[in-house]
C-alpha cells in the first residue's frame, strides 16, 4: 500500500499555509482584527479539510478480488471491491480502476461513475460498501488489471490523498467457440484419414480382464493360474500398446499480422482442444506464436486431465504474434517427447478454395 | 479419552511435521467410519500420514501399491485350488484388514478401482459369489497425484462418492520443512512410532461419536448446503444425500476430536469443503474457467444462511 497526497489546488502546498498563518500574525499586530479572524477562520477550514484528507485513509481497509479470472468473449463477470471505514470519522471517497481496452465494463453505479472505472462513495462511521464492477470480454486476449486507487478527499475538495489497493491481475478471455457443425471440416476424418503403417498391437503386459477361452484364441492367451482356480480356460484381454492421441499445431508463421484470421486460427484449435475433451481424446497443443505474460512458445503436452482444456485456453488466450522460434524447429523439439501414434491436426494461415471455412484457415492431419 | 485422542497426536506428529489440521481431519474420518483420499503433489507426505497413523494404532495394516495391471482379485483375494485337499481355498486379499492404504490410486485400472466400491461401502468383499465381511473398524486411506501422468485413470464419481474427505496435504512452511529435514535425515525417524491405541478404542470412539448432539437446524443446514450444490449454476451434478450424510457423520466426529459433546455450524463450516467438493461434478464451460469443486463449496457456505443460536431455543 503507498499513500501519496495529490495536488488538487493551492492550498495543497504547506507554504501557502504558513504564509496565510503568517498574514494573520501581521494583521493582529497592526490591530486588524476583523480581517484576522476571517483569515483564522479560512485558515481552520483548510485546516480541517486536509485532516479530514489525510485522515480519510485512515483505519480503510480495501481489497478486491485477486485471481486470474478467465472468460469465453460475451461472458460477464462481476469484479466486486470492497470498502470497510474502520473509524468514527465519516469519509467521501473516490474509487478508480482502471480497466484495459477489450473490456466492457459497467460501473457500481451509472449515475455516479464514469466508463473509466471511477466511482464515488461516502462511507459513514464503521461502514463498509460493496462497489461491484461489472465486465464482459469483447475480444480474445490477456488483459493486466492495475491495482485500484482510492482517493480521499474532503467536501470541498481542496485537498485530496491517494492509496493504491490490490495487486496486479489479469484477465484472459479466451477465443470464441466455433459451432463444430457450421465447418466444413468432415468430422470422421478429424482423427486422421491416413491409416497408420504400425497397427495397435495388443500389449501382454496390460492384462485389462479376463474372457472364456474360444477356440480361436492362441494359446500364450491362456491364464493359467485363473484357469485353475476357476475350474475352465480363461483368456487375458490385453489392453492396446497405443491410444488415439492428437496434437493440434498452429503454425504462426503463416500470419503476418495479428488479424482476423490469426483469430480465427485460434478459434479452430480452441474448438477442437473442447472437442477433443469432450470426446474423452487426449490432446496437446503445439504453436510457436509468442505468450503475453510468459515466456517462449505455446506447449501443452499431451494428455487428458481436468485441467487439460484449461491450459489450452489459457495458451490460445496469451497467444500473440510474432512468433518466438520457426514452426519447424519448435516441431523438431516436441516432437522427441511426444507420444507414439499421435495425430497431428495442423492448423495454417492459408485460404486454398473450398477449405475449412473460407476465413483463411487450413487444417490438415497426419499420423505421426 | 481424549488423553489416548493426543497420546495418538503425539506419537503421529514425531514423523509428520506440522499438517495438525490434516492430521485432524483423518482422524475425523476414521472415527467417521468414513474412508479418506489424500490429494497432493507428490513428496508432501501423503504416505508417510497414512502408514504414521496406522502405525499408531494396534491394528491389521495392509498396503496396496496401485499399477496399471493390477486385478480386482489382488485386492479382494481368490480361490486356490489345493492339491492335499482337492478344493478350492480362499487366498484373503489385502483389502481383509482394519486400514487399507491404496496408494496412487488413481494408477489402477478402473475396474480394479471399483472392486473397492463393495468394501468400502458394504465393509464386505464379494469374490466367486461367496461373501466375506471386513474386520471392524475398517477404513481406506488413498492416496493420489493430481498431476496429469501416463498411465493414470481418474477415478470415477460412484468411486469419489464413497470417499467421506478428500484432504490436500500442501506444501509445508518454512520452518516446518527445515524440521522435516532434521528429522528424516536420520532416516530412522519412523521408528520411534509406536502402537498407542488399540482396535478397541477406535470401535469405542466411533460409538461415542456416533452420540454426538446434533441439532435440527444444524441438520437442516447441512441438508440447505447439499441442496444448495444441486441448485448451483456452476455444477452439472451436486452432492448426493450420501454427501450430506458424510458432512452430518463427519461433523459428530470432528465436535468429539475438539472435546464437545455437540456440534456446532463452525464443525459443519470447517469439514463442508472437504466432504463435498469432490462430489461435485461441474459444468464444462466452469471447468474450462477454471471454476473448481471447492470455489462452488466455498461460495454456497457464503450464500448459506447460518443457523444462529436463536434457532437453537
Amino acid at each position: 500500500m503507498r499513500e501519496a497526497p495529490l495536488v488538487t489546488s493551492l492550498y495543497t502546498f504547506s507554504g501557502v499555509r504558513i504564509l496565510a498563518a503568517a498574514g494573520v500574525v501581521l494583521l493582529l499586530a497592526r490591530g486588524l482584527f476583523l480581517p484576522a479572524s476571517f483569515l483564522i477562520a479560512v485558515l481552520m477550514v483548510l485546516i480541517s479539510c486536509r485532516l479530514w484528507a489525510n485522515y480519510g485513509l485512515h483505519k480503510l481497509d480495501t481489497s478486491r478480488e485477486a485471481q486470474m479470472v478467465r472468460l469465453f468473449p460475451g461472458d460477464k463477470k462481476s469484479f466486486p471491491v470492497l470498502i470497510r471505514n474502520k473509524k468514527l470519522l465519516p469519509v467521501a471517497l473516490e474509487v478508480w480502476q482502471s480497466f484495459p481496452e477489450g473490456l466492457d465494463v459497467t460501473t457500481p453505479d451509472q449515475k455516479n461513475g464514469g466508463p473509466d472505472g471511477r466511482c464515488m462513495a461516502f462511507l459513514g462511521k464503521y461502514s463498509e460498501v460493496f462497489l461491484t464492477f461489472c465486465i464482459m470480454g469483447l475480444s480474445r486476449g490477456c488483459y493486466m488489471i492495475p491495482p485500484g486507487r482510492v482517493i480521499s478527499k474532503d467536501l470541498l475538495g481542496l485537498f485530496s490523498r491517494e492509496q493504491a489497493f490490490g495487486r496486479s491481475m489479469e484477465i484472459l478471455v479466451y477465443p470464441a467457440l466455433l459451432d463444430m457443425d457450421d465447418r466444413d471440416l468432415p468430422q470422421h476424418y478429424l482423427i486422421g484419414n491416413i491409416r497408420s503403417e504400425r497397427p495397435f498391437m495388443p500389449d501382454p503386459t496390460r492384462i485389462t480382464s479376463l474372457r472364456d477361452y474360444t477356440p480361436d484364441t492362441p494359446a500364450r492367451l491362456i491364464h493359467w493360474k485363473a484357469s485353475a482356480r476357476h475350474g475352465k480356460l480363461l483368456a487375458k484381454v490385453l489392453e492396446h500398446t497405443a491410444d488415439l492421441r492428437l496434437c493440434i499445431t498452429l503454425d504462426g508463421d503463416n500470419f503476418t499480422t495479428s488479424g482476423n484470421s490469426l483469430e480465427k486460427a485460434l478459434s479452430v484449435a480452441a474448438t477442437m482442444a473442447v472437442w477433443a475433451d469432450r470426446k474423452k481424446v487426449p490432446f496437446g497443443l503445439l504453436t510457436n506464436v509468442s505468450q503475453c505474460g510468459r515466456a517462449g512458445p505455446v506447449s501443452v503436452p499431451v494428455g487428458s486431465g481436468p485441467s487439460q482444456v484449461r491450459l489450452a485456453l489459457e495458451a490460445l488466450a496469451r497467444a500473440k504474434l510474432p512468433v518466438a522460434l520457426p514452426f519447424g524447429e519448435l516441431l523438431r523439439q516436441e516432437a522427441r517427447l511426444m507420444p507414439w501414434g499421435t495425430t497431428i491436426i495442423s492448423i495454417r494461415g492459408e485460404n486454398p478454395a473450398g477449405t475449412l471455412s473460407g476465413d483463411g484457415v487450413r487444417i490438415e492431419m497426419k499420423s505421426s | 479419552m481424549s488423553n489416548q485422542l493426543s497420546k495418538l497426536k503425539e506419537n503421529v506428529s514425531r514423523v509428520l511435521i506440522g499438517k495438525m489440521d490434516v492430521l485432524d481431519l483423518m482422524l475425523t474420518g476414521l472415527i467417521a467410519r468414513g474412508h479418506i483420499l489424500i490429494e497432493d503433489v507428490p513428496g508432501v507426505g501423503k504416505t508417510l500420514m497414512a502408514r504414521a497413523i496406522s502405525a499408531s494404532c494396534h491394528m491389521g495394516f495392509r498396503r496396496l501399491q496401485c499399477t496399471p495391471d493390477l486385478m480386482p482379485t489382488d485386492v479382494t483375494g481368490f480361490f486356490t485350488y489345493d492339491k492335499k485337499d482337492g478344493a478350492f481355498t480362499f487366498r484373503p486379499g489385502p483389502v481383509m484388514t482394519n486400514i487399507l492404504l491404496v496408494d496412487e490410486i488413481n494408477r489402477a485400472v478402473p475396474r480394479t478401482q471399483s472392486s473397492l466400491l463393495e468394501s468400502m461401502e458394504e465393509r464386505q468383499a464379494t469374490v466367486d459369489g461367496q461373501t466375506f465381511p471386513l474386520p471392524s473398524p475398517f477404513m481406506v486411506m488413498a492416496t493420489q497425484n493430481p498431476i496429469e501422468m501416463e498411465g493414470t485413470f481418474p477415478l470415477p464419481e460412484a468411486q469419489l462418492d464413497r470417499f467421506l474427505l478428500k484432504v490436500d496435504m500442501g506444501y509445508p512452511t518454512a520452518n516446518e520443512e527445515e524440521e522435516i529435514i532434521l528429522t528424516h535425515g536420520k532416516n530412522t525417524a519412523f521408528s520411534d512410532i509406536e502402537g498407542v491405541v488399540s482396535e478397541k478404542d477406535i470401535l469405542f470412539w466411533q460409538e461415542e461419536a456416533a452420540e454426538i448432539f446434533v441439532h435440527p437446524s444444524l441438520t437442516t443446514y447441512m441438508i440447505a448446503l447439499a441442496r444448495a450444490s444441486r441448485e448451483h449454476p456452476a455444477v452439472e451434478i451436486g452432492a448426493s444425500p450420501r454427501g450430506s450424510l458424510a458432512l452430518f457423520r463427519a461433523s459428530k466426529a470432528l465436535a468429539f476430536i475438539r472435546g464437545r459433546s455437540y456440534v456446532i455450524p463452525d464443525d459443519i463450516k470447517h469439514l463442508a469443503p472437504f466432504a463435498l467438493a469432490h462430489r461435485l461434478l461441474l459444468r464444462r464451460e466452469e471447468r474450462y474457467r477454471g471454476n473448481t469443486g471447492l470455489a462452488v463449496v466455498t461460495d454456497i457456505l457464503s450464500g448459506t444462511p447460518v443457523p444462529v443460536e436463536d434457532d437453537w431455543k
